[in-house]
């Protein structure tokens, strides 16, 4: 199943993040793909919302990771700066991927067939100014709906 | 009294030592240069590879300031906040040296490390003032009340400052880092050319994202001519405005407290546009600004050395079963 939606705003954005939170369960893995000022992490900031966490949710791409807590910890991993995918497991990040919490990847194009099978997917283009079109999948069977 | 710091939070792997928390007699971060003479690999990530460097870097800031392990009297160390992994490495390090040397040892906070560049490279200037951090990963103004107790006004709600460098210099394909290479290629460009929204974050907040966007909305507008025509006019026009907003809240907040000092820190105080824009607005609003030495700006052990020694002094050392923390904070 492959569900868009539309976007006109950052504030459009978070709201459909926050709805998005509620599919999440522990375990779960999104993919975001799309270009530099797409709202990747606009779009995090509102799944964070949706878990109830409104405050530190910034971009990692230097740090790599940042670590949020509610009742799931949530790893917001960024790749962006990821230059050989060969690097994340020499990072240890991958063990990260078979924790107990929901993992959120930036410039998840960047970790190729490292990149657990079983996750969602969020690609995101952008449309004009302030427009984005946000496309959400799963690579397995998984059941789920939105609204947006 | 000889203490040695060490540094490996995020990217680099660093050593320092210095005599009395103040004179730096070896200041030590991991390069090709090291690579040839001591060994190790080349980092590509904050990663694992500390595990490889930091034996080289220690040994070469031993040999760079004409000590001996047996010379060292304490150790400080990065324990906050930044990659597990990599905090990990630099601080199991340094416990297994303070528990085979017997000497103590010292936690550090990275960001107070960013605050100490200050006081390393200015012994002179006392509390309180204010301090703004700016680097890849940060864009934090606070109050310092005094060393060790510091107050957060505000910090970014996406992109940090650097961070915003090094993408908008991957906008106008630039190489790697884009900091630098924008501060080169704007002194071609007219920073009036194009304006950019400063934005409206609310109090001392900043945000850098729009800002971003706004070069790639530009950007997007222009044909591949237009483009190589506009670019040293785009990094400059970025720039002053990345600059303006920082400049801008740091006013603010000195007016706000009545605090007419500064202290700027973290990679992106190493930029020539930045230290001229505030020591302009210095003369005109009648307030002081201090820079660190640049080689200290980027992430370094030298601060975190005297960072510790300050700690040391207050007797603040840490057990041998002291914990990396990814995230704490200082506020």
């Amino acid at each position: 199943m492959k569900k868009k939606f539309h976007s006109k705003s950052a504030k459009e954005t978070i709201e459909l993040g926050e709805e998005f939170a509620g599919v999440l369960k522990q375990g779960d893995i999104v993919a975001f793909y799309g270009e530099l000022g797409s709202g990747k992490t606009t779009l995090i900031k509102g799944i964070c919302k949706g878990f109830g966490i409104e405050k530190g949710v910034k971009s990692p791409s230097f740090v790599f990771l940042r670590i949020y807590k509610s009742r799931y910890t949530l790893y917001h991993f960024d790749f962006y700066r990821l230059k050989r995918k060969e690097e994340l497991v020499n990072a240890g990040f991958d063990e990260f991927f078979f924790n107990s919490g929901i993992v959120l990847l930036e410039w998840a194009d960047k970790l190729g067939n490292l990149l657990p099978e079983s996750r969602f997917e969020v690609v995101m283009e952008i449309r004009s100014e302030n427009e984005r079109e946000i496309q959400i999948s799963h690579t397995e069977r998984r059941e789920w709906s939105m609204e947006g | 009294m000889i203490i040695l710091g060490i540094e490996t939070s995020c990217d680099e792997t660093a050593a320092a030592v210095l005599r009395d928390g103040k004179e730096i007699l070896s200041n030590v971060v991991y390069s090709q240069d090291i690579h040839s003479q001591y060994g190790g690999v080349v980092p590509e990530l904050a990663s694992r590879d500390h595990i490889k460097n930091i034996i080289p870097v220690v040994r070469k800031s031993l040999d760079d300031a004409d000590l001996s392990l047996s010379d060292l009297e304490a150790i400080a160390v990065t324990q906050s906040p930044g990659l597990i992994g990599s905090l990990l490495v630099g601080l199991s390090f340094a416990k297994s040296l303070s528990f085979s040397l017997d000497i103590p040892l010292i936690a550090v906070n990275h960001l107070e490390g960013h605050i100490y560049a200050n006081f390393l490279t200015h012994p002179e200037f006392n509390p309180p003032l204010l301090g703004l951090i700016v680097s890849g990963g940060h864009t934090d103004l606070l109050i310092i009340e005094e060393r060790g107790k510091y107050q957060l006004l505000g910090s970014t709600l996406d992109d940090a400052c650097g961070e915003a460098f090094d993408k908008v210099g991957n906008l106008l394909e630039l190489s790697y880092p884009g900091g630098p290479e924008i501060e080169k290629l704007a002194l071609k460009g007219n920073p009036n050319a194009i304006p950019f929204p400063v934005g409206s974050v609310k109090e001392y907040d900043f945000s850098f994202s729009g800002l971003k966007t706004s070069v790639l909305y530009y950007l997007r507008k222009l044909t591949e001519e237009e483009k190589e025509k506009q670019k040293a006019n785009i990094a400059a026009s970025f720039q002053k405005t990345a600059v303006t907003m920082l400049v801008k809240k740091s006013i603010k907040a000195m007016r706000e407290f009545k605090i007419m000092k500064i202290a700027v820190s973290g990679g992106v105080a190493a930029n020539e546009c930045l230290r001229e824009r505030f020591f302009r607005e210095a003369k005109k609003e009648g307030f002081e600004v201090y820079f660190p030495h640049k080689i200290i700006c980027t992430d370094n052990a030298a601060m975190i050395a005297a960072c510790g020694y300050d700690h040391y002094k207050r007797g603040d050392i840490a057990s041998l079963s002291v914990k990396a923390e990814p995230t704490e904070t200082i506020y």
